[in-house]
């Protein structure tokens, strides 16, 4: 009944926003707490919402929810709403040079969430995006391009890829071509764009299956693991990039505890594991980085262990602890915060993809070179390697076709661009002697390299001149001539 | 690791208590009296600001080769562009004395005895003799052809001279001043170091040897016997280039040699650079033999790398272990870092780990957080490293800044940079020269342009699989730079008209597969790379005049006529192709025979012969090793010129001819 009262009384709110106006900005009403610092933080942009969950992007705030703005430690403290006229916003982002926030915004509760962009004063909103079905999590990119997660389908058919559009909402594409429902987490300073999705990437989905981090380029070129650290269970998400290039995120044990947050992990530069910044069970439910030295941390309430809201608070990086509490709304929760600051752009991109090719190569340098195996190499002769897609609809795998996989492991080959592919390790009698799971792609013109079939990025190759680009019949074109349909699963760990 | 600036940590500077500020204060005001050297200032040294107008390059100063006298009070510091030695007084800060010496300085020793300075100065191909305490030269003494690593024997008796361009050692009786002996050495001798008991001199070689370019490269260790004054090993470090300075850990922390190298991936295609790990830089760690049984089989060599999975520290170049052996620093000159080494979880980490497994802890980009303590970002382009008699200390020779930054080693943090005075105003060849060695405009700051173009502009002697316009085809060899101005158009095969093509969004996108240069700065490293020019060459007699053989070889190469009197095609004649009148060029594409199957084109830029005697290998994919296989290897249908006519005696007297060039 309390709840009851409480989603009322904000909705009782929200209609007195639509009806104050148009412009904007207008200071809270509610009971909040911000209490005084001796530290400055910059201004912080954030959401506040009577209730949150997580899983479905698209359902985190089913009561609504606001982005607001404040300042830790000034008393009195002003909160400032800025989106009075939407029904719920989420995923703020503030521009390189601090002026500006992007969004995603329901305008009713029925609508689709589509991606907005005002002054960080709330003031010139406009409309970036009009999908066809749900954008969120918009991230701003070098040269006026943003990038946000696209969700699309219903029931079985739902699933989320990685888009790229202009800042006017031109030219929206999506970078990424496999199932495992990607998302966007944060653009890495080096330009490219981390992003979560299911791990293994396999074509049959599943709300329960853990996640992890991505990199790949803005161009939808080069996927690749963060960090293949061997974790299979713990899903990752939430993630940002501190200053000196430390990746912070959520993990939790798994995808249904994730439901509800995940603990504090971090994988600094150079390690191959990751390290947890506090223990489990999961409090936290965003990051977003105050300074050098300090995030601002969305976490449970601590002094109501009942509650299910989060509050804001700042948590000491060297100390691994959690500091004081920032902003709090004993009826809301308020998750999401970001410093209104400028911040530096990342490194622009430079594609090198062929608009008008269908095709795109792939260089495998030694596909022995596996972590799967306790020695790091694969038992047995490989002969061939066999190249397989998805056929749409009903996700049927067909074979590519195969291409000779010479002595020292290599292999070059031409795959068709932007459709799912796996490979099968092949012996001299046909059995598959070693299969990849997870779904990934090439892009149009992309000549993509990797060392093997599951290798890591904490270990370079030997410098080898790979036997395959001496034939003069590679790349060996795999463009699906052999249409041969393979009922049954594959074998392997990914 | 967490790059750590000369700027206190975040918590250092948030607001305190003001009485307490004003106390504590005061005490590091007594504690920065008492503690030497002094901590004169933690901010970080001035950029500079940029000049449109044109400063001579010589009014910088360019610090690049350090010693410290025994008693860590004078730090003495060869400065390349300005051709001066400088004494600073570690306590005050200050350059307390100056001294002109030849062209180039790149090296410095000190005398056992600490009363004498001996300086190479790779230019004037010499050695400049000074008095340590009053600076007043003494003497020059003559050594060979491009010194720059220099050391003294353990008595002060004998001074042995790396001479890169040379490819050998001198060795000179400092009684008598004159050189009385030459070793050769591997390939691009740069850096020597004495042993700890004086019985060996190190010497290590920038290149990798000669060799065919479809095998990784091999690099040298050359090893002298100081009692016997012969080349007691040649250890090979496989896989590296660019290896430099050395620095022996004491035997309390395993008695390893620690030499910087750069690992390079060249036969993998260049696309790889986008994945990570195709150029890797790290730490050979060699462990030196008894005396008694020398030889390169007792040498055991073992690598591993400084970079981290997703960081790389570029182009290592200054390496010093403290005397009690707890550390060892290495500058990252690409990269602004210096990274710290706890010597006793390298010792750790070189003995766990299996011989099966050495060939692979050479690849692995994650053993540096296993034994990296710390890295501190210092100036740009920083070279050599000291530490000081104490371990307290220790001196980073801030290049392109005319800078040292000294490291307090106990709080593991820059306590002050030391201004050497050179001008403030950085002018655009300045700024081109910063740009040529910063790493971080390359994905993951895996390279700069001084990475492949080491020495300031040399070719790195290898070749590399580039990936247009499809992988593993036109693999071509590295070019230098020496001397490029008026030599266009550029790269194998001459599509690039103007070096603002070389090195605009091209090297942005398949190069360094990251944002690039912007166009300002792609004119401002076209302006410095104008301004490399050849070093001084040898091979010409001081009057100029031709010895008999080089004058034979002249005639050869301007001749029209085969020895038994056939007119030779204006096309075939050597002079037509590399015309004089252009730099031994006549920048155009010409087929000579030389294509392989594995090429996609056929004709080739004409290469400019000036400087050829440096440039080894040789052809578009430097598939000749010396200039002699061009013509006897790789020219079976005289379309490379008419060669097959000259006997191995005219041959030679070609080659003594192209050595002048």
């Amino acid at each position: 009944m309390k709840r009851f009262w409480s989603t009322l009384a904000a909705g009782f709110f929200l209609v007195l926003c639509a009806m104050h106006g148009a412009s904007g900005a207008i200071e809270a009403p509610f009971e909040s707490t911000a209490p005084a610092h001796s530290q400055t933080y910059p201004a912080l942009a954030f959401i506040e919402a009577p209730m949150v969950t997580a899983g479905d992007l698209t359902q985190r705030f089913p009561q609504g929810s606001r982005l607001a703005r404040m300042t830790p430690g000034v008393q009195p403290s002003p909160v400032v709403y800025l989106t009075p006229e939407f029904f719920a916003a989420a995923d703020p982002q503030v521009s390189f040079d601090g002026s500006r926030i992007l969004f995603s915004a329901q305008q009713r509760k029925s609508a689709d969430w589509q991606i907005w962009e005002m002054a960080v004063d709330g003031s010139a909103q406009r409309q970036v995006t009009h999908c066809p079905g749900d954008c969120l999590e918009p991230k701003y990119l070098p040269r006026n391009r943003i990038v946000y997660t696209a969700v699309s389908g219903t029931g079985a058919r739902r699933s989320s890829t990685v888009d790229v559009c202009q800042m006017d909402g031109e030219g929206a594409h999506p970078i990424t071509f496999g199932p495992g429902n990607f998302q966007v987490e944060t653009v890495l300073r080096s330009g490219r764009i981390l992003v979560s999705a299911e791990s293994p990437l396999l074509a049959s989905g599943s709300p329960h299956r853990s996640r992890t981090l991505f990199t790949l380029r803005p161009d939808g070129s080069g996927l690749a693991l963060l960090r293949d650290d061997g974790n299979s269970g713990e899903s990752r998400g939430g993630a940002i990039e501190l200053a000196d290039g430390t990746i912070v995120f959520l993990e939790a044990k798994n995808a249904t505890e994730s439901s509800f947050g995940g603990h504090l992990a971090s994988v600094r530069q150079g390690a191959l594991r990751t390290s947890t910044l506090t223990r489990p069970p999961s409090e936290y439910v965003s990051t977003g980085q105050m300074d050098d030295a300090t995030l601002v941390v969305a976490r449970k309430n601590s002094a109501h262990s009942a509650s299910r809201n989060f509050d804001l608070y700042s948590f000491d990086l060297a100390s691994k602890s959690l500091g004081g509490l920032l902003y709090q709304n004993a009826r809301a929760s308020s998750v999401q915060a970001v410093p209104l600051a400028p911040h530096p752009l990342p490194e622009i991109y430079w594609s090198i993809l062929h608009p008008t090719a269908q095709t795109g190569r792939i260089l495998c340098l030694d596909s022995y070179v596996s972590q799967d195996v306790a020695s790091g190499r694969l038992a047995g002769r490989i002969a061939r390697v066999r190249v397989l897609t998805l056929q749409q609809p009903g996700n049927r795998e067909r074979v590519l076709g195969d291409a000779p996989v010479e002595s020292d492991g290599s292999f070059y080959a031409t795959v068709p661009a932007d459709v799912p592919i796996r490979f099968e390790l092949l012996g001299r009698t046909g059995e598959v002697l070693h299969a990849q799971r997870s779904w990934i792609w090439v892009r149009n013109g992309e000549d993509r390299g990797c060392q093997g079939c599951h290798d890591s990025p904490s270990l370079a190759p030997a410098n080898h001149f790979p036997l395959a680009l001496l034939r003069f019949d590679t790349p060996t074109p795999l463009d699906g001539t052999l249409r041969a349909q393979r009922p049954g699963q594959p074998r392997g760990n990914r | 690791m967490k790059v750590r600036s000369a700027s206190p940590a975040i918590g250092g500077s948030r607001p305190r208590n003001p009485v307490a500020g004003i106390a504590a204060f005061a005490l590091v005001a007594v504690m920065a009296i008492l503690v030497r050297p002094s901590v004169a200032s933690a901010a970080p040294q001035a950029a500079g600001t940029d000049s449109g107008s044109y400063i001579p390059r010589s009014q910088y100063l360019s610090p690049v080769a350090m010693t410290l006298s025994a008693d860590g009070r004078r730090l003495y510091i060869a400065c390349e562009d300005s051709d001066l030695v400088l004494a600073v007084d570690t306590r005050t800060q200050k350059v307390e004395r100056r001294v002109r010496v030849g062209k180039m300085p790149r090296g410095i020793a000190l005398s056992p005895d600490g009363k004498t300075l001996y300086v190479s100065n790779e230019d004037s191909n010499d050695v400049t003799e000074i008095d340590a305490e009053t600076f007043q030269v003494r003497r020059t003494l003559a050594v060979g052809w491009g010194p720059v690593g220099l050391t003294t024997d353990r008595d002060g008796n004998v001074l042995y001279v790396a001479n890169t361009l040379g490819d050998d050692i001198s060795l000179v009786d400092l009684k008598s001043g004159r050189e009385f002996k030459r070793l050769e050495a591997g390939h691009y001798p740069e850096y020597v170091a004495l042993s700890r008991d004086g019985s060996r001199v190190y010497v290590a070689n920038l290149l990798a040897r000669v060799a065919p370019v479809d095998r990784p490269p091999v690099s040298e260790l050359t090893v002298i016997d100081t009692s016997r004054q012969i080349v007691a090993a040649r250890v090979d470090v496989p896989g590296v280039i660019q290896m430099r300075h050395i620095t022996e850990l004491p035997a309390s922390a395993g008695g390893y040699l620690l030499v910087p190298f750069m690992r390079p991936k060249n036969l993998n295609p260049l696309v790889q650079i986008q994945q990570g790990w195709y150029l890797t830089h790290g730490l050979a760690a060699i462990r030196p033999a008894a005396a008694a049984s020398d030889g390169p089989k007792n040498y055991r060599v073992a690598e591993v790398l400084l970079d981290d999975i997703d960081r790389y520290y570029a182009d290592g170049f200054g390496v010093a272990a403290t005397p009690d052996g707890r550390w060892a620093l290495v500058t990252a000159s690409g990269a602004n870092v210096v990274s710290v080494v706890d010597s006793a979880k390298l010792r750790h980490l070189l003995q766990n780990t299996p011989p099966a497994r050495q060939q692979e802890l050479a690849n692995r980009l994650d053993s540096a957080s296993h034994f990296v303590v710390d890295r501190l970002l210092v100036g740009r382009n920083p070279t050599d490293v000291l530490a000081s008699p104490d371990s307290r200390f220790a001196y980073i020779a801030n290049r392109m800044d005319d800078t040292v930054s000294v490291v307090d080693l106990g709080r593991m943090r820059i306590a002050s940079t030391i201004d050497l005075g050179g001008p403030k105003e950085i002018s655009r060849q300045r700024r081109g020269e910063r740009l040529f060695f910063n790493a971080s405009h390359c994905h993951q700051g895996q390279m700069a342009c001084a990475t492949c173009h080491p020495h300031e502009g040399l070719s790195d002697g290898l070749a590399w699989s580039l990936e247009t316009p499809q992988l593993g085809r036109d693999v071509v060899e590295n070019r230098t730079l020496f001397g490029i101005d008026g030599t266009s158009p550029f790269k194998w095969n001459g599509k690039n008209p103007n070096l603002e093509t070389q090195d605009g969004p091209r090297t942005a996108m398949y190069i360094f597969r990251s944002q690039g240069f912007s166009p300002k700065q792609v004119n401002d490293l076209v302006t410095y790379i104008d301004s490399l020019q050849l070093p001084r060459n040898p091979h010409l007699t001081s009057n100029g005049h031709l010895t008999d053989a080089q004058a034979r070889g002249r005639a050869i190469f301007f001749r029209d006529r085969t020895a038994d009197g056939r007119l030779i095609s204006p096309l075939n004649r050597c002079y037509t192709c590399h015309s004089p009148l252009t730099h031994y060029t006549s920048r155009v594409s010409m087929d000579v025979g030389t294509a392989t199957h594995y090429d996609t084109i056929h004709a080739f830029d004409v290469p400019q012969l000036t400087g050829v005697a440096t440039r080894q290998p040789y052809l578009h994919n430097g598939e000749a090793l010396e200039l002699e296989d061009i013509w006897t290897m790789f020219n079976p249908e005289d379309k490379h010129g008419i060669t097959s006519d000259l006997n191995k005696a005219q041959l030679n007297d070609l080659i003594e001819f192209l050595k002048t060039l």
